[in-house]
C-alpha cells in the first residue's frame, strides 16, 4: 500500500479484547510482556503488511491497532498472532474479537486513554500504560507519523479529561478512601505515624497507599512476627507484637486494623487510655476488618475519629458516582481530539500540500512586485514579472518533485509532508498545531 | 475627591457582591479550588476598600471611625484583610462563601445607612487614639474570622464523626487546617487586642480623657481573658478539637454581647450612639 492510498484513508484498525468483552482467564492468559510485544509487532509489519503497528496489553485489556495492514481479516490474523504468541485460540473456545475502524478506532484508543473504558472509570494509570505501548512500538520498529501524532493526541486528550472534569476525582477504593479521610482529619500526612495492626494483603496494600501519600513513619503490630517483618522491611517500619499494641497507640496518629481476629483488638479503655497520653490530639482508626477489630464504643470518644468498611465504601459509591456524572464532558473531550485528529490526518494529502505550498510561494512573489512596483518603470514590469515566476519555479522545482515522490516513501513520504505542512505554515481545515507535544 | 466618596460607598457592596458569587460558585463547583476569580474579585474590593477608608481619612484628618456606620465599614476591611491574609497563608479557597457573606452584609448596612462622612466635625485625634481604635477593630475582625472558622471546624468534625460525606465535606480543607486557622486568627486577634488595651489605657493616662473603670474596658478585659485561657488550654493543657473551639467561640460571643451591652445598657465614654 503505497502513502498516497494511507492518506487517503487512514486505514486505521483498532483489534482486542477487554475486561468488558473477556473473563479474566482469558485476560490474563493474553497479557503479553515486552518481547512478545515486540515479536507481535514485527509479524504484523513483516506478514500484515502494516505500516504501523502497536500493542496495548494490560491486565484489563490486550489491543492490537495497526495502520495500513494488507490482510483482508485484520481480527483472524490477530487471532492467529495471540494462539502463536501466547498459545490461546480465542476461535476455539467460541470468543471473538471487537474490531474498530477509523474514526472509531482513534476514538476507542482516545476513550482508552482517558479512563472511559477502564474497568475503574478514570483510574490514572493507563494513560501511561497507553505512552509506555507507543515507546515499545518505537523500540520495535512499529511507530511512525500516524501513531507518534496519535500518541500526542491521545495524552492531550487524556491530560483535558483529567484537567477539564472530575472523571479522576475522589478514591475510588476502600483503602484509597482510608487515605483520603486520613488527609482530610489530619491534613499532610508527611509528619504522621501510622500503626498498622496485621500483616496481611489488605495491611499491606494499606501500606503502600499510605506511603503513596506521603506517610513516612510506620509501625506494624502483628501476631506473625516473620510477615509482620517482611511488611515492616517495606517502609523501614518498626515491628512489634500484637501484645505491644497499648505501648504503640498514644504516639500513632492513624490506626490501620487489619486483622483476621475473630474478636475486638482493640478496646476503647486502650484508646481511651491512649488519647489521655496523646492529649487529645486528633485520632483516626480506620478498621478494614471483617469481623471488625476496633471497638465501636471508641467512636464516641473526643477526637477520635473511627471508620470500618460500610463508611469507607460509602465515599467510594459516592466518588463513583461523581465520576459517571463527568462522562459526557469526558466523550465531549474525546469528540473534539478526534476530529482534531482526523483533520490533521486530511491535511496530510499530497495534491492540495503541493498545490497549497506552490501557492504560497507564488503570492510572495506577486506580493514583492506589487511593493516595488513604483521604483520600475511600467515597460520593465513584465520582464520583473518573468523574473520573479522564474525564481520561484526554480526555487520550488527540486522540493516539488521531492514532495511528488512522498506517496511512494510509506512513513518517511508522511513525514516529509507534514514537515513541509509546518515550515510554511500551511493550514488545512483548521488544523492547529500550537499544543502539538503534551507530552 | 469628595466626589469620589458617594461613588465608593456605592462600588463597595457591589465588589463585595461579586466577591460573594465567586466564592460560592468556587464553594459549589467540584475540583475549582485553584479557581482565581474570587481572589481577584476580593483583592479588588479590598483595594478600592483602602481607597474609600484613605480618601475618608484625608477628608476628615483622622481615622474614619466616627459612627457606627463607619466602625462596621472598618471591621468589614479589615475581616477581609484577615482572609485574604489566611487564605494565601493555607492555600485554600473554598472557605471564601462562609466569610464574605458577612463582610458583604456589614458593607451593605455600613454604605446604606452611614452618612459617608461624620455630622459633626471632630476635634484632632491623637496617634495613640488612632493606633487604639485600629488595633481594636483589626483584633476584633481576626476574632470574627477565628470564630467563622471555628464553626467551621465544629461542623466538619460532626459530619466526619457521624460518616455524613456531604458536598461540605468534599470541599472543606482539613479539619486540622480549620483548627490551626482558628487558633492563628485568634492568637492574632489576642495580640492586636492587647496592643489596643495598651494604647488605649496609655491614651486615657496621658489625655486624662475617659475613665479606666469605664465598663466597656473591663468587658473588653473579660473578653481577652476567655481568649487567652483558651489559647493557653489549647498549647499547655492540651485541649483539641471542639472543647478549644467552644472555648474561643465563648470568648466571641462574650466580645458580640459585650459590645451590645455598653451600647445599649451602659454610659461608655466611648460607645457609638
Amino acid at each position: 500500500m503505497t502513502a498516497k492510498a494511507a492518506v487517503d484513508s487512514l486505514d486505521f484498525l483498532c483489534v482486542g479484547l477487554n475486561h468488558e468483552t473477556s473473563p479474566l482467564e482469558i485476560r490474563d492468559a493474553l497479557v503479553m510482556n515486552d518481547s512478545e510485544v515486540a515479536r507481535a509487532i514485527r509479524e504484523l509489519r513483516s506478514r500484515a503488511g502494516a505500516e504501523e503497528a502497536l500493542i496495548l496489553s494490560t491486565c484489563n485489556r490486550t489491543e492490537v491497532y495497526a495502520r495500513g495492514a494488507s490482510v483482508t481479516d485484520l481480527p483472524l490474523f490477530v487471532n492467529d498472532l495471540l494462539r502463536e504468541i501466547k498459545g490461546m485460540d480465542l476461535g476455539a473456545r467460541g470468543h471473538r474479537l471487537y474490531a474498530y475502524r477509523e474514526p472509531d478506532s482513534v476514538r476507542h484508543l482516545f476513550r482508552v486513554a482517558s479512563g472511559l473504558e477502564s474497568q475503574v472509570l478514570g483510574e490514572p494509570q493507563i494513560a501511561g500504560q497507553v505512552k509506555d505501548a507507543i515507546g515499545l512500538a518505537a523500540r520495535s520498529g512499529g511507530s511512525g507519523p500516524v501513531t507518534e501524532r496519535l500518541l500526542d493526541a491521545a495524552l492531550r486528550c487524556a491530560k483535558r479529561a483529567r484537567t477539564e472534569t472530575g472523571i479522576g476525582r475522589g478514591p475510588v477504593s476502600s483503602v484509597y478512601a482510608g487515605v483520603s479521610l486520613a488527609t482530610k482529619v489530619l491534613g499532610h500526612l508527611g509528619d504522621k505515624r501510622v500503626l498498622l495492626v496485621g500483616s496481611g494483603e489488605m495491611a499491606g496494600l494499606a501500606m503502600c497507599h499510605f506511603m503513596d501519600s506521603g506517610a513516612l513513619q510506620f509501625t506494624v503490630a502483628a501476631r506473625n512476627p516473620v510477615r509482620a517483618k517482611e511488611l515492616g522491611e517495606r517502609a523501614g517500619a518498626r515491628v512489634v507484637t500484637l501484645e505491644a499494641l497499648p505501648v504503640v497507640l498514644p504516639g500513632a496518629d492513624i490506626v490501620i486494623c487489619a486483622t483476621r481476629a475473630p474478636g475486638y483488638v482493640l478496646l476503647e479503655p486502650a484508646v481511651r487510655a491512649a488519647m489521655k497520653i496523646r492529649r487529645n490530639r486528633p485520632l483516626l482508626l480506620l478498621d478494614l476488618a471483617v469481623p471488625r477489630d476496633v471497638d465501636p464504643a471508641a467512636a464516641r470518644l473526643p477526637n477520635v475519629f473511627l471508620h470500618d468498611l460500610d463508611a469507607l465504601a460509602a465515599i467510594v459509591a459516592q466518588s463513583l458516582e461523581q465520576r459517571r456524572a463527568e462522562i459526557p464532558k469526558v466523550e465531549s473531550i474525546v469528540e473534539e481530539e478526534v476530529s482534531r485528529f482526523m483533520r490533521w490526518h486530511r491535511s496530510l494529502e499530497l495534491k492540495p500540500t503541493v498545490t497549497a505550498f506552490r501557492s504560497q510561494f507564488e503570492r510572495i512573489a506577486r506580493e514583492e512586485l506589487e511593493r516595488h512596483r513604483g521604483r520600475f518603470r511600467p515597460e520593465d514590469q513584465p520582464a520583473l514579472e518573468a523574473l520573479a515566476h522564474g525564481i520561484v519555479q526554480k526555487l520550488l522545482h527540486r522540493p516539488t518533485t521531492r514532495l511528488n515522490r512522498s506517496g511512494e516513501d510509506g512513513g518517511t513520504g508522511l513525514r516529509r509532508i507534514d514537515a513541509v505542512r509546518e515550515l510554511f505554515d500551511i493550514e488545512g481545515e483548521g488544523e492547529a498545531d500550537e499544543d502539538r507535544n503534551p507530552r | 475627591m469628595r466626589f469620589l466618596i458617594p461613588l465608593l460607598t456605592t462600588l463597595l457592596p457591589v465588589l463585595y457582591a461579586l466577591s460573594v458569587a465567586a466564592y460560592a460558585r468556587t464553594y459549589v463547583r467540584e475540583g475549582s479550588a485553584g479557581d482565581r476569580l474570587g481572589p481577584i474579585c476580593l483583592r479588588a474590593a479590598v483595594l478600592v476598600h483602602l481607597i474609600y477608608l484613605s480618601a475618608r481619612g484625608v477628608l476628615e484628618g483622622h481615622l474614619p471611625l466616627a459612627s457606627v456606620y463607619d466602625f462596621l465599614s472598618a471591621t468589614g476591611f479589615s475581616m477581609a484583610v484577615v482572609y485574604l491574609y489566611v487564605e494565601s497563608r493555607e492555600g485554600i479557597r473554598t472557605t471564601g462563601i462562609f466569610v464574605l457573606p458577612l463582610i458583604f452584609l456589614i458593607q451593605i448596612v455600613s454604605s446604606a445607612y452611614g452618612t459617608g462622612a461624620p455630622a459633626d466635625p471632630v476635634p484632632l485625634r491623637p496617634v495613640w487614639f488612632e493606633l487604639h481604635t485600629l488595633t481594636a477593630v483589626l483584633g476584633y475582625s481576626a476574632f470574627a474570622v477565628s470564630a467563622i472558622y471555628g464553626i467551621l471546624f465544629l461542623l466538619l468534625y460532626r459530619d466526619i464523626k457521624a460518616n455524613r460525606f456531604s458536598h461540605f465535606f468534599r470541599r472543606m480543607p482539613p479539619l486540622e487546617a480549620l483548627a490551626q486557622m482558628n487558633v492563628r486568627a485568634a492568637g492574632g486577634g489576642l495580640a492586636l487586642l492587647t496592643l489596643a488595651i495598651v494604647l488605649g489605657v496609655g491614651w486615657i493616662k496621658r489625655s486624662g480623657t475617659g475613665s479606666l473603670t469605664d465598663p466597656k474596658i473591663w468587658l473588653t478585659l473579660a473578653v481577652w481573658c476567655i481568649f487567652a485561657f483558651s489559647l493557653l488550654a489549647y498549647h499547655r493543657l492540651g485541649w483539641r478539637g471542639p472543647r478549644a473551639i467552644y472555648m474561643s467561640l465563648v470568648g466571641f460571643t462574650t466580645l458580640l454581647l459585650s459590645r451590645v451591652a455598653v451600647d445599649l445598657f451602659f454610659h461608655s465614654f466611648h460607645s457609638f450612639r
